[in-house]
């Protein structure tokens, strides 16, 4: 279907849905009206326009549905027919239930009770079916804890004592963080915060800290913090000090590629390889990172990065020596 | 303008279907509804027209229906009050909130308009017909939270849209479907992109990517499928209505999904003995498999046992974690992960090649 197409029937599925909502509650603000449905007033007020012209025979003035807004409130008229909205489609009860399993920081309690009513909402042929079919295989456990005790401590400004694996410089730290929130990007779970080591905000990946201890201490989130900063396609901020870094991949690992960077450009070599550059500012952590891929993997530049892997190389093969 | 009548027109026939309450012949419709009833048009444009329209509403969930009343025995097209409205599902608070954590999943892909985006909002919107979420647990929620690009929700312009839309129906209606697919590992990867015809039993969301799993018709056994290695479209492999398979009733898709790549190959199992030091015992602790045996050492490193089907996978596994790691059995994979190496370093050791 084309994107217009999915548009027009949502439209027309917001509007079935508006006009019962408007009759149950009859001067109900604009404002509500557009957050219950999760759009724009001026959405909200197209879609009115809408309405006005939805009638039925002979289409007299009293067969049309009547749209009244005063003081910013809307009632509606000659539109008692419209009482409920459309049950759920099987797309949508199958989208929310996917939904639910998929956000590990939804409240346990009212999570399991919600997805059994939404799975009675589903016609009874096909819920075994939707059941068994339609999954989201959840994360580890250590994670899902981790994510908990962390959405507490944002919840309650607490700061957190936190050990904490830095890739970049291949080793375990201990530090304080002031939790402001918690972001998930492309399957991996960050908490953002202020860090009192590097003394600035800093994303730090949930599965990369070792252990946490929510302390007494309070902070409060200063007023300028963003979290809309970190909607972003990669976690990384370039610092300036970046070094350019060019790398060399098996066609088939493009998807790899794709979820350890966020590369703009991907060349394609004329022996059917890959090859695109990414600046990082430790470049050290990428030797592990490319030696798990075997030969399928080569940094081609810098050319002290390469010495380094060759170093690299020694070094595990001394363990391998005896 | 033309979505905007389109819109028009569908509204008025859910509108006067409604309000008539019992079945309205075609003539009637053709004769009186707005959209239908200009009488110079042709006619086979006015019927296509309205069995478009039917198709949408239906897809929209509107049951209309065509029927022939048992009072007045007039046939035509009604839509049944009862089955049309959402039922009534007054939600607990704690209900409330957890659908507040959906809604801003899902406002985080507002500007999407695949159809599985687009059924997510049209979902929250209808449910909280009965059961708005108040004001102030939205703020809550949406000042401490960011949900971002979970693939879950799959974005406008992804294909893996498209392809999942299928395969959901496919899934639903037991139907079997035929794609062409790009394997990562094993043979498979070396023979290149090829056609397949695989049973989906379903499909399962695991760490950021869609899977499908199935029978496969070529490989006669079950094989899961990256959505995003099905390469163009899935069509579905025979005519008709479905029902082209049964699933096992024994079947689970958490067997086949979140499984590590070194138990995927069909192999001989090895017992494989690792030692990790401290900075990476803990991460390989927390994603401990069943069969792993743990035991940890002074100083916080552990000593790790764990069975192995593709032990190719698993040297590949083990490099990542640089000298944090040391296979200390079986001696033979210990040649093989030196070798490796061995391979990797005689590229650093030579001049880059040409690249062009």
């Amino acid at each position: 279907m084309a994107d217009s197409a999915i548009a027009t029937s949502e439209r027309a599925v917001r509007i079935l849905t508006m006009i019962p909502l408007i009759r149950a509650r009859p001067g109900i603000k604009i404002e509500e009206l557009a957050r219950i449905l999760g759009c724009s007033p001026r959405t909200v007020l197209a879609d009115l326009d809408a309405v006005l012209m939805c009638g039925v025979p002979p289409y007299l003035p009293n067969d049309y549905v009547g749209v009244c807004v005063e003081d910013g409130g809307v009632r509606l008229d000659f539109a008692g027919h419209f009482r409920r909205p459309v049950r759920l489609t099987l797309q949508e009860a199958l989208s929310l239930r996917l939904a639910l399993d998929s956000l590990p920081l939804v409240p346990a309690s009212g999570a399991a009770k919600l997805r059994g009513r939404i799975e009675r909402l589903l016609p009874t042929a096909l819920r075994s079916r939707a059941r068994t079919g339609f999954r989201v295989i959840p994360a580890a456990r250590a994670l899902h804890v981790k994510l908990r005790r962390l959405s507490r401590a944002v919840a309650e400004n607490r700061e957190v004592f936190i050990s904490y694996y830095t890739a970049s410089r291949d080793a375990l730290t201990e530090r304080t963080i002031r939790p402001y929130g918690l972001v998930e990007l492309r399957g991996e779970w960050y908490v953002v915060g202020y860090c009192l080591l590097r003394q600035r905000e800093l994303p730090f990946r949930v599965d990369r800290i070792r252990t946490l201890k929510v302390l007494p201490q309070r902070f409060t989130v200063p007023a300028d913090f963003d979290i809309e900063r970190y909607r972003r396609a990669e976690m990384y901020f370039p610092s300036g000090a970046e070094v350019q870094v060019r790398i060399r991949v098996a066609a088939d690992l493009a998807s790899r590629v794709r979820r350890a960077f966020a590369v703009p450009k991907i060349e394609e070599l004329p022996n059917g390889d890959l090859c695109f550059s990414v600046r990082v500012s430790h470049p050290e952590w990428l030797l592990a990172w490319a030696i798990q891929y075997g030969p399928q993997v080569e940094i081609l530049e810098p050319p002290e990065l390469r010495t380094r892997m060759c170093q690299f190389c020694n070094q595990l093969l001394s363990i391998y020596a005896h | 303008m033309a979505a905007i009548r389109k819109n028009e027109r569908w509204l008025n026939l859910v509108s006067f279907l409604l309000k008539m309450g019992r079945p309205v012949p075609w003539e009637v419709i053709r004769r009186d509804v707005e959209g239908y009833n200009a009488p110079d048009e042709c006619e086979a444009a006015v019927q296509r027209r309205f069995a478009r329209d039917k198709a949408a509403l239906r897809a929209m969930g509107v049951p209309l229906e065509y029927r022939t009343d048992a009072e007045w025995g007039i046939t035509g097209y009604y839509i049944p009050p009862g089955s049309y409205s959402l039922p009534v599902l007054n939600l607990t608070p704690a209900e409330v909130a957890v659908l507040a954590f959906v809604a801003r999943a899902a406002a985080a892909h507002n500007a999407a308009v695949s159809p599985a985006a687009v059924a997510l909002r049209t979902a929250l919107q209808k449910l909280q017909f009965d059961s708005p979420i108040p004001g102030d647990v939205r703020t809550t929620v949406e000042e401490r939270y960011l949900f971002h690009q979970s693939g879950v929700f799959p974005d406008k312009t992804s294909r893996e849209a498209a392809v999942l839309e299928q395969l959901t129906v496919a899934v639903l209606e037991n139907r079997a479907v035929k794609f062409t697919y790009r394997a990562v590992v094993g043979e498979a990867a070396r023979e290149g992109p090829a056609a397949r015809t695989v049973d989906p039993y379903g499909i399962a969301h695991w760490r950021g990517h869609w899977y499908v799993v199935g029978r496969c018709h070529e490989r006669k056994a079950v094989r899961c499928f990256r959505v995003d290695r099905i390469v163009g479209a899935v069509s579905f492999a025979r005519r008709g209505k479905g029902g082209d398979f049964t699933v096992p009733v024994n079947f689970r898709l958490e067997d086949y999904i979140g499984r590590p790549p070194w138990e995927l190959a069909a192999r001989a199992p090895t017992r494989v003995v690792i030692r990790l030091d401290e900075v990476v015992a803990w991460m390989v602790a927390e994603e401990r498999q069943s069969g792993d045996r743990l035991r940890r050492t002074p100083g916080g490193g552990a000593i790790l046992e764990r069975t192995v089907s593709d032990p190719e996978a698993f040297v590949h596994w083990l490099l990542r974690f640089g000298a944090h790691a040391e296979l200390l059995s079986p001696q033979h994979l210990r040649v093989r992960l030196a070798d490796e190496i061995r391979r990797v370093r005689a590229l650093y050791e030579a001049p880059v090649q040409r690249e062009g």
